[in-house]
């Protein structure tokens, strides 16, 4: 990664320009072609430090309903439970954490209640009994952006 | 909010990776039988709206130099959630913020992921301590990334 490439990461990461050459204005903003810029966008995506470029909509505008679960998992079940979660495509993020409990995941799903079966489900097929689903009542921020 | 079946096939497209050409937007108006005014001028509305929350890249943040994070969740009294919730909300190592119910160990209402280069994490907690005035918290650590998309919708 260069100088540009971090100008370029930041721009595209606060304010991709929604215009019709949007490479064209980023270009101009750093000084090179467009076809530089997405020259660039293409390697930094094959490098795998872009995860996604698109758009990011917002669940409960959508008609969606999330939450964020915690499992208490004992070691010998941890592999099947992890396995078993991933699987869902309602799944979007999953951490092995540091705690008492140590298995945490985000659900968004189109009810409350698809929700609560898609949990019932979970712990049916794997045993682990103890999974807690917290819902935000309040959100202050959400915004995870990095200058690099 | 009522969505056209052009607009819903548009989050569809939006969700797969954005294509790097010339026009984008042409192309993406293309497959949604729209013009590429017709395409900015709805994702313009979008934002303003709040429906779509950003235009634009997210990054594998280890890859970047932030190479830890953690949860870190508060035990805030009630009557104290919003002046907590926006304290901790302005430190740029925080990327999320919010009060969840019920609470972790029934206790911790106020949960913040913090991302942050591991020789910092000592300074940035107590930053976070001075900021909230709390000092009942615990640092869920993130040992493994088992998984991280983002949601497809419809």
């Amino acid at each position: 990664m260069d100088e540009k490439d971090r100008l370029i990461l930041n721009i595209v990461q606060k304010g991709f320009p929604l215009e019709k050459e949007p490479f064209s204005a980023i270009g101009k903003q750093v000084g090179l072609e467009a076809e530089e810029v997405i020259d660039r966008l293409r390697r930094l995506k094959d490098a795998g430090i872009i995860r996604r470029l698109g758009a990011f909509f917002e669940p409960k505008k959508l008609g969606y309903v999330s939450t964020l679960c915690a499992a208490r998992c004992p070691s010998d079940k941890e592999e099947f439970f992890i396995s078993t979660v991933n699987e869902r495509p309602e799944v979007t993020h999953n951490y092995r954490r540091r705690g008492e409990y140590n298995i945490w995941f985000t659900i968004i799903a189109p009810s409350k209640e698809e929700i609560e079966s898609i949990i019932a489900d979970l712990k049916k097929k794997t045993g682990v009994e103890d999974i807690i689903s917290m819902e935000a009542t309040k959100r202050f921020k959400i915004d995870a952006r990095f200058e690099v | 909010m009522k969505l056209s079946t052009k607009e819903i096939s548009l989050i569809k497209l939006l969700q797969d990776d954005f294509p790097l050409e010339k026009r984008p937007f042409l192309l993406l108006g293309k497959a949604c039988q729209m013009e590429e005014e017709q395409v900015l001028e709805i994702l313009y509305r979008w934002k303003k709206e709040g429906l779509m929350r950003k235009f634009g890249a997210a990054l594998r943040h280890h890859r970047v130099g932030y190479n830890k994070n953690a949860l870190v969740v508060w035990a805030v009294p009630s009557p104290l959630i919003d002046q907590v919730g926006k304290a901790l909300a302005q430190k740029k190592w925080v990327s999320h913020c919010y009060e969840r119910k019920p609470p972790y160990l029934n206790r911790y209402n106020l949960f913040t992921m913090v991302h942050f280069p591991l020789k910092k994490k000592e300074n940035i907690i107590e930053e976070m301590v001075k900021a909230s005035g709390i000092s009942d918290y615990i640092i869920l650590e993130t040992i493994e990334e088992l998984k991280k998309t983002s949601m497809r919708y419809f």
